[in-house]
């Protein structure tokens, strides 16, 4: 499958949203896609065994893991990944989920092996921008990247929200946006102001484009499931709102996690699940939902769902949740499409209203002052 | 003047008004009946309200460090309302 272009839709002039129109060689669809990540898919795996469908989604990442023990990153399970991904007919994009050490410390030697490991393979390349890079290193390095790749193969350069040459942050995503297919961010919790700025920049870059321009799918990685600081909204709304087209959200991997950790995991009870509610774009537990709703809503679901579809109940909450975000992400692009007044709908739920309030992009005046520099 | 309030103020309001009426609300009294933990949420809740002026905000008699809140008559803000309508009307 192959991306032939994106082009602007429409841009809503009070939320800047952005409606983007994705031309693949199988047909059309719209950004404000989750993508299928490591959860989820491992999710698939088992209903597949059970004779059960799989999201529709068009994107599946595979997030890999830095083996503390071994010293290493650990390759497991991307073959039968990217195998998956085909038979789904998916873009497939493999990502080494790195913290923010291993951010501080990349360079170009460590992003350039990066792009040559996956280059081999990978239809979709990711080439990982060092914290401290110039658009001018950038451009050489690019060049040189795409001479590397055959026609049939796309570069994602992957920037992190907390890329420190902030003057040259915006032309870098400005380049990508321009000239390529993919942009992807690493991101964290929009706690610090260096993100949040870095984010309203790229936010304010997005929404001046102009319909009908081409441009390319943001790729959010690394994106926090549930934004605790800010009212438990999702964070795939979060994003969303920060120029988001595209999400895969943050994988956990048992093997790195401490004792202490994993067992206080495998020791949940359902009432500790966090449940995605629709009625207030927010998460919730089971307790908050009997207070709040009379009935608690995660026990409600879960009668529903039959053991016939092979997941835990663990993974049934994770299936829901992914299913209601996505149902949420498609409301937001139906409204838009619609012409309705977005900002109103979203002022009516819980979640959406007190993130928007309180952690959207930087005001519309000061987006403007900046893209114009 | 009142002004619209958003749908999820709304609710939460009504469940206010119902147990308390227009006695003086503390914060940790709003939040009790709200069953909210998360303190942004109804910081946001009680700005939206004022910013509606659907709601009265007082210093404390007891302790002038904290405030007190005093929901509007449902009446008066649907006078209020109607009014604020009327006069879009005839602009």
């Amino acid at each position: 499958m192959q991306i032939k272009n994106v082009k602007v839709e429409l841009v809503d002039k009070i939320s800047r949203l952005v409606l983007k129109r994705i031309t693949t060689d199988k047909g059309e669809c719209f950004n404000r896609i989750l993508a299928v990540s490591n959860g989820i898919y491992s999710c698939e795996r088992k209903r597949l065994n059970h004779g059960k469908s799989v999201f529709n989604s068009i994107f599946q990442t595979f997030h890999l893991n830095w083996d503390k023990q071994e010293g290493e990153w650990d390759f497991k399970g991307l073959k039968k990944a990217r195998q998956h991904a085909k038979k789904n007919k998916r873009f497939f994009i493999p990502y080494k989920q790195r913290n923010e050490e291993q951010w501080n410390k990349l360079n170009w030697k460590e992003a350039e092996r990066e792009f040559k490991t996956f280059q081999k393979k990978e239809s979709i390349v990711p080439y990982p921008i060092p914290l401290t890079a110039s658009l001018e290193e950038w451009i050489i390095k690019k060049k040189e990247a795409l001479n590397l790749l055959e026609p049939h193969q796309e570069l994602i350069a992957i920037f992190s929200s907390k890329h420190l040459n902030i003057n040259d942050f915006p032309a870098l995503i400005k380049e990508e946006l321009n000239n390529s297919l993919f942009l992807g961010l690493c991101c964290y919790e929009l706690k610090t102001s260096l993100e949040k700025t870095n984010l309203s920049l790229l936010n304010s870059i997005n929404s001046s484009f102009k319909i009908g321009d081409k441009t390319a799918l943001i790729c959010y990685f690394d994106y926090p499931k549930i934004l605790t600081r800010n009212s438990y909204v999702a964070g795939s709304f979060a994003y969303c709102c920060f120029a988001g087209d595209v999400f895969s959200e943050k994988a956990h991997f048992p093997r790195s996690m401490s004792p202490e950790s994993a067992e206080k995991m495998m020791n949940r009870k359902l009432t500790d699940y966090y449940l995605y509610d629709i009625k207030e774009k927010k998460f919730t537990k089971s307790l908050s939902q009997k207070e709040w709703h009379g009935f608690s809503l995660t026990d409600n679901f879960m009668e529903k769902i039959s053991v016939s579809e092979g997941l835990n109940s663990y993974d049934s909450i994770r299936w829901l949740n992914h299913f209601f975000q996505q149902r949420d992400l498609n409301l937001i692009n139906e409204l838009l499409i619609s012409k309705k007044e977005i900002v109103n709908t979203i002022k009516n739920y819980t979640g959406w209203s007190v993130f928007w309030d309180t952690a959207k992009p930087t005001s519309l005046i000061v987006q403007k002052t900046l893209s114009s520099k | 003047m009142a002004k619209p309030i958003p749908k999820w103020v709304q609710e939460r309001l009504s469940r206010l008004w119902k147990k308390y009426d227009n006695k003086e609300l503390t914060f940790e009294m709003i939040e009790k009946v709200l069953c909210m933990d998360d303190r942004n949420t109804i910081s946001a809740f009680l700005n939206e309200l004022k910013v509606a002026d659907w709601i009265e905000i007082k210093l404390s008699k007891e302790d002038t460090r904290k405030r007190v809140y005093i929901l509007k008559e449902p009446n008066i803000i649907m006078q209020e309302l109607f009014q604020n309508a009327n006069k879009k009307c005839k602009s």
